[in-house]
């Protein structure tokens, strides 16, 4: 049980910060800010709810800007340089 | 249902001073985030908005923290303030708006504000807007980060009230606590009546009891008289009967007294015949006894006597006849043994002479060759004895020299052994002695400390024991107290039922009335504005208002009015009134003696004219003497006892009852009941705190003695290792000091002993040589063998010697035993031989004379027993003559003495007769003139036995003495009392019955209470142990109440047994378990009763994917009836809900986003659609 946590918390620096590749690369291709959508690789109600979690620690840790106009409207991704 | 359609937030922890807005929506939202993003923020602000009032459960030291504190960017907020709004379309909440907005602000002190639909409302006010549509800042539907155990860890009661606000029973609870006030009216009531019952009964119990004496006494009147009458008939009867009686024996007792006297006459003749008969046969008895029978018996026991002396004299002569011979034949043949040896001795004695002369011959032949042979060897040589003894002492002398000589090597051994011991032991107890003065400084130090310790204890002990007394002094003086005032209490409680039931007989139920009706401007009845001063003037006072004790006080007339008006309108009867306005106080014609009304009674001034209305025209005086003294019809009087004299004259007296108007007055009691009351219960608290003060105290003191005790026995322990040490190391000194003293003298005697030793070598050396000298000196043959001889010849004299002594001494022997024993014997046996032989002829001689004795004897007592048999045949027939007729004579004696009682009796009878008829006659005479006073008819029957009719009479006579005097009133008084009794008991019933009714409809309730209760219970029990079951799939649990009979006075337990495990005691299952038990519990309540929204903070923190997963899909299908705001940090859990909120910090402020989970996943399967579409799929 502890087991399974841990392995998925230890996965989740991993996999955050190859979001963070893939939207740097994104944003270094078009330098616009890039829909939330175009993240989401596998429309399954899991990977949607793992990239948003994982999209917050990014912009927790000071990474990236998440802007949004209204209540469940669009989100938008943008890095942030130093 | 209403349900909460979105939160804002401004200045409220993280999400800093703009304004943020977290959109909510039915259904499963989650809200999620990094650790300390702000998340379970988002969840504070609910419970802030709701009027949570902990700051602790908002996770902030107090709630002025909930304000945004600043950042490096951004200052601090002024305010934290958060509204919810609320859709109410479904008017959930009870307001006609289709939009319910609170809102909550705080500010920095800590004051809060709240606004509903934006009006400035108070906090109460919110939560009742909140609880009608089951909403509490604290309800079991909220569930904060780590809180989800708590319905684990609260105690089966608590649980057990979460039960009880669901089901709703406080309705009940309200309902029974009014009537149980009814019931306490209804008891006092009850008890109120009981009263009057018991003061009514103790009257009625004292009137039945003169009522039935009354009754009793007229009966026993009527009976006497008919008893009266009947015994003196009886008694007429009764004389008559015995005077004709008396006649009749009169003329039995004459005829009877001729016949005896005949008879006499006849027995006295017949005695005088027979005196005569018997003196002629004594005369001749006499004679023939005097002479003849006496003498020949004495001489036929003489007779024999003589023969039975003889006999005896035989027998003891053959006995000794025998003896004798007996002895004869062993004396001789003593006689003949003893001469035998006296020949075989003699022959020996000359036997052992002969060898005795042979044997001194041969010894001394022998004398005479050694004597012979010494003189050879002498000869021989002369210097050889002297030799031979030298060289015996030097041998000896030598020899002992060598003895020494090895003993005192051997010494010297010794001595250097024990050195070498003494030596090593010394050094051994030196050690010893460095370690033990090591021990001995710690132990010193050891006791100082325990001492100081315990001399520190001591003085706490005696600070705890003084206290303790003082305590208990205090405590006895207040409990002294309380006893003074515990019975105060219960006798003024008494008193003020008694003085309530009386002021409720004497109350005017028109006044009460009238007062009911509250017209103001009416002060009261003049009996309740005056108070009396001294309780010997309370008679004299009433008296004197009289009538006017009713009278009402007025304002004014006008008041009067409307107060008349009233009773008229209501019927209610009649009073009079005294308007202050108006009425006229009346005066006192000057008098200087008695006391004037006004003087003894107390009053509100402005009432003056009303009271002086009533009786300051009035004097009390002590009696009617002083009345007199004053005059009567001068001025209007009252006295003491109550008698009035009004001035017209007239008197008005007798008995008076009081009417106890004016001394009733129960607010006082009731003062004084409370104001003790009051004492009781802080004397109480008082003691409380003492006891409280006191077990303290007393517990302290019972540690404190059992340290001290430890601590003492530490020390005695130490100090007696101290000793121990001390004691060793002193031994230990002492026993080097001795090793080394015994050192020295030891190694002196060695030096000495080897001094010695050097010395005997020298003379060992010396005697040896010598002996050697000696020795070859005395080696010569043939003294040697003369000495041989010598020893030989001396040898054998000695051998004979030995011989002819043993012979002397045995011929000695022999001598004394034949002249000195022997000899004497035999001549001493001849001598008695011959004394037997002569014994034995004299007694058969005397043996013949005695048989010639007894045959002539014999002969003459034959003839003498002839004799003696005829005499005695003569006289019996005389005796049995003699007696037959003194026998005879008796007998008639007493028949004529007996004949002589019976006439003298016969003769005292007939004059009795005569006596007691006279005075039966007298009697008869007196009870016929008494009898002509009563009425005969009455009696119908005479019983035999007059005596009990008598005694019955005096009985009914005694009884109607005693019942005097009589009060023949009490027949009718008994029975008005008895129907006041009857009415108050039915009274009685009636309010118990209405007791009784409030009980049942209390009963009533408790169950309904009951019933409600169980049926929700039952449903959420079933609906638990089916969530469990579903949670912990091959898990079972259940709902308990630990009281199946009474609910309310228990808790309610959970019993739960994971799958797979044995069955656990809830509080040891692991933090999954029981989150998903506690949710197993949270579900089944909403599943029975769902609360508009529940918010869970992190409860999958535990939990694995699978349990995750579970709960999620539970969540899911109960956010159909209502809203789940969900905190987490699970994706299985995220990826249930409906739409999510994000929460992240940047820069220290909290942001959010928000997404629709159903939204993005139709967007997505229409893009991917597109994509097939553009892919040509």
């Amino acid at each position: 049980e502890i087991f399974v946590v841990d392995d998925f918390r230890v996965d989740i620096e991993k996999h955050v910060n190859k979001l963070y590749e893939i939207v740097k690369e994104l944003y270094n291709n078009t330098k616009d800010k890039i829909t939330f959508w175009e993240l989401i690789f596998d429309p399954s109600p899991k990977i949607v709810a793992r990239t948003f979690l994982y999209l917050l620690f990014l912009a927790n840790m000071g990474k990236i800007e998440l802007i949004q106009e209204e209540p469940f409207g669009e989100i938008f991704v943008v890095p942030i340089e130093n | 249902m209403p349900y909460v359609e979105k939160l804002e937030m401004k200045g409220f922890k993280s999400y800093g001073s703009r304004k943020i807005v977290v959109p909510f929506s039915r259904g499963f939202t989650a809200i999620v985030g990094a650790n300390g993003s702000g998340k379970s923020n988002i969840g504070d602000a609910i419970l802030f908005v709701l009027g949570g009032l902990s700051a602790k459960a908002m996770r902030a030291t107090r709630i002025g923290d909930l304000i945004f504190a600043g950042t490096k960017d951004e200052p601090p907020a002024k305010y934290a303030e958060v509204a919810m709004y609320f859709n109410n379309e479904d008017r959930g909440f009870p307001i006609d708006e289709d939009e319910v907005v609170i809102k909550r602000r705080v500010y920095p002190d800590g004051r809060s504000a709240y606004w509903l639909n934006g009006k400035r409302t108070s906090r109460s006010d919110i939560l009742d807007v909140l609880s009608a549509a089951m909403i509490s800042p604290d309800g079991y539907n909220l569930v904060l980060q780590g809180d989800i155990t708590k319905f684990i860890k609260m105690s089966p009661t608590e649980r057990r009230m979460i039960i009880d606000e669901i089901s709703g029973i406080a309705e009940y609870d309200e309902k029974k606590k009014k009537a149980m006030e009814e019931l306490k009216q209804a008891e006092e009531n009850l008890a109120r009546v009981d009263l009057l019952i018991r003061e009514v009964k103790t009257q009625l119990d004292k009137l039945e009891k003169e009522r039935n004496d009354a009754l009793r006494y007229l009966d026993l009147k009527e009976k006497l008289e008919i008893a009266k009458t009947t015994l003196l008939v009886g008694e007429v009867r009764r004389l008559e009967n015995l005077i004709a009686t008396s006649q009749e024996r009169d003329k039995e007792i004459e005829s009877e007294i001729e016949r005896i006297n005949e008879e006499l006459e006849k027995i006295a003749k017949t005695i005088l015949e027979k005196e005569k008969t018997l003196s002629q046969v004594e005369r001749e008895l006499e004679e023939k006894s005097e002479d003849g029978i006496l003498d020949v018996t004495k001489k036929i026991s003489e007779v024999t006597s003589q023969i039975e002396l003889a006999k005896k004299n035989i027998e003891l002569a053959r006995k000794e006849i025998n003896e004798s011979k007996r002895r004869l034949t062993k004396v001789k043949e003593e006689l003949k043994t003893v001469s035998e040896e006296i020949e075989k001795g003699k022959s020996a004695i000359e036997r052992w002479k002969k060898r005795r002369e042979k044997l001194l011959g041969e010894i001394q032949k022998k004398e005479k060759e050694r004597n012979e042979l010494i003189l050879k060897l002498a000869e021989i040589d002369k210097n050889f004895t002297i030799a031979k003894q030298e060289l015996d002492k030097v041998e000896e002398d030598l020899e002992n020299a060598k003895k020494e000589q090895y003993f005192k090597e051997s010494e010297i051994t010794k001595m250097t052994e024990e050195i070498e011991r003494i030596k090593a032991r010394n050094s051994q107890n030196s050690t010893r002695r460095l370690v033990l003065k090591n021990k001995i400084e710690e132990l010193k130090e050891e006791i100082n400390s325990k001492k100081s310790e315990l001399s520190e204890i001591d003085s706490k002990i005696e600070r705890a024991g003084a206290r303790v007394r003082k305590i208990e002094k205090e405590l006895e003086e207040v409990q002294r107290k309380l006893e003074k005032i515990t019975p105060e209490i219960k006798k003024l409680n008494e008193e003020l039922i008694k003085a309530e039931a009386r002021k409720e007989i004497s109350q005017n139920r028109t006044l009460e009335a009238l007062k009911k009706a509250n017209i103001p401007g009416i002060y009261g009845s003049l009996a309740e504005l005056i108070k009396v001063r001294d309780d010997t003037y309370l008679t004299a006072v009433e008296v004197a208002l009289g009538s006017h004790a009713d009278n009402v006080v007025v304002k004014d007339d006008k008041v009067a009015e409307k107060a008349i008006n009233f009773l008229k309108r209501n019927k209610l009867g009649r009073l009079t009134f005294l308007p202050l306005n108006k009425i006229r106080p009346r005066k006192l014609n000057g008098t200087s003696k008695g006391i004037p009304v006004m003087d003894v009674i107390e009053y509100d001034p402005q009432f003056r004219n009303a009271v002086s209305f009533a009786v300051g025209d009035t004097l009390i005086v002590n009696d009617m003497d002083e009345a007199r003294e004053v005059g009567i019809g001068k001025v209007r009087m009252v006295t003491l006892e109550g008698e009035l004299l009004e001035r017209s004259g007239a008197i008005v007296g007798g008995y008076y009852r009081p009417r106890t108007k004016l001394a009733v007055n129960t607010d006082e009691i009731r003062m004084a009941l409370e104001a003790r009351e009051r004492e009781k219960e802080q004397l109480e608290s008082k003691i409380n705190a003492l006891k409280l003060e006191q077990r303290g105290l007393e517990r302290e003191l019972f540690e404190l003695r059992m340290k001290k005790s430890d601590v003492s026995k530490d020390l005695q322990m130490l100090q007696k290792d101290m000793e121990r040490f001390l004691n060793e190391d002193k031994g230990l000194k002492e026993e080097i000091e001795m090793g080394e003293q015994r050192l020295k003298e030891l190694e002196e005697r060695i030096h000495q002993t080897k001094g010695d030793l050097a010395k005997l070598s020298g003379r060992i050396e010396r005697l040896e040589k010598m002996r050697n000298k000696l020795r070859k000196a005395l080696d010569n043959p043939e003294a040697r063998e003369l000495n041989q001889k010598i020893r030989e010849v001396e040898h054998e004299i000695s051998g004979l010697r030995e011989e002819l002594s043993k012979i002397e001494s045995r011929l000695e022997n022999l001598d004394i035993r034949i002249n000195d024993e022997l000899i004497p014997r035999k001549a001493n046996l001849e001598e008695e031989i011959e004394g037997l032989i002569n014994r034995i002829n004299a007694f058969k001689a005397s043996i013949v004379q005695n048989e010639e004795d007894i045959k002539s004897l014999q002969e003459r007592l034959k003839e003498l027993q002839e004799k003696e048999q005829e005499v005695k045949d003569e006289l019996k027939s005389l005796r049995d003559e003699r007696e037959k007729l003194r026998e005879e004579i008796s007998q008639m004696r007493e028949e004529k003495e007996k004949l002589r009682d019976v006439l003298q009796k016969l003769r005292l009878e007939a004059n009795s007769i005569k006596i007691r008829m006279a005075q039966y006659e007298a009697q008869l005479k007196e009870k016929t003139s008494e009898l002509k006073h009563h009425d005969v008819k009455v009696v119908k029957e005479i019983p035999e036995d007059l005596e009990k009719l008598r005694e019955e009479i005096e009985q009914m006579e005694d009884e109607i003495r005693k019942l005097e005097p009589v009060n023949m009133k009490a027949i009718e008084d008994y029975e008005v009392v008895e129907r006041r009794y009857l009415e108050l008991k039915s009274k009685r019933e009636r309010l118990e019955a209405e007791k009784e009714s409030i009980v049942e409809f209390i009963n009533e309730i408790e169950s309904q209470k009951r019933n409600v209760f169980m049926q929700t219970l039952n449903a959420i029990a079933k609906n638990f142990s089916e969530l469990f079951a579903k949670l912990s799939p091959g898990g079972e649990a259940k709902l308990v109440l630990e009281n199946e009979e009474d609910p309310f006075s228990g808790g309610l337990d959970i019993e739960a047994k994971p799958a797979g495990k044995e069955v656990k005691r809830i509080e040891a299952m692991s933090g999954g378990e029981k989150a998903l038990t506690a949710l197993a519990f949270v579900f089944a309540i909403q599943h029975f009763k769902p609360a508009p929204f529940y918010l869970f903070d992190e409860i999958d923190a535990h939990l694995d994917d699978a349990n995750v997963k579970r709960v999620a899909d539970l969540i899911k299908e109960a956010s159909k009836d209502s809203q789940f705001i969900v905190i987490t940090l699970r994706d299985v859990m995220m990826s249930n809900a409906d739409k999510i909120i994000g929460v992240s910090m940047r820069r220290g402020v909290s942001r959010v986003v928000s997404l629709s989970l159903e939204k993005a996943m139709q967007y997505l399967e229409k893009a991917r659609a597109k994509n097939a579409n553009a892919l040509g799929l």
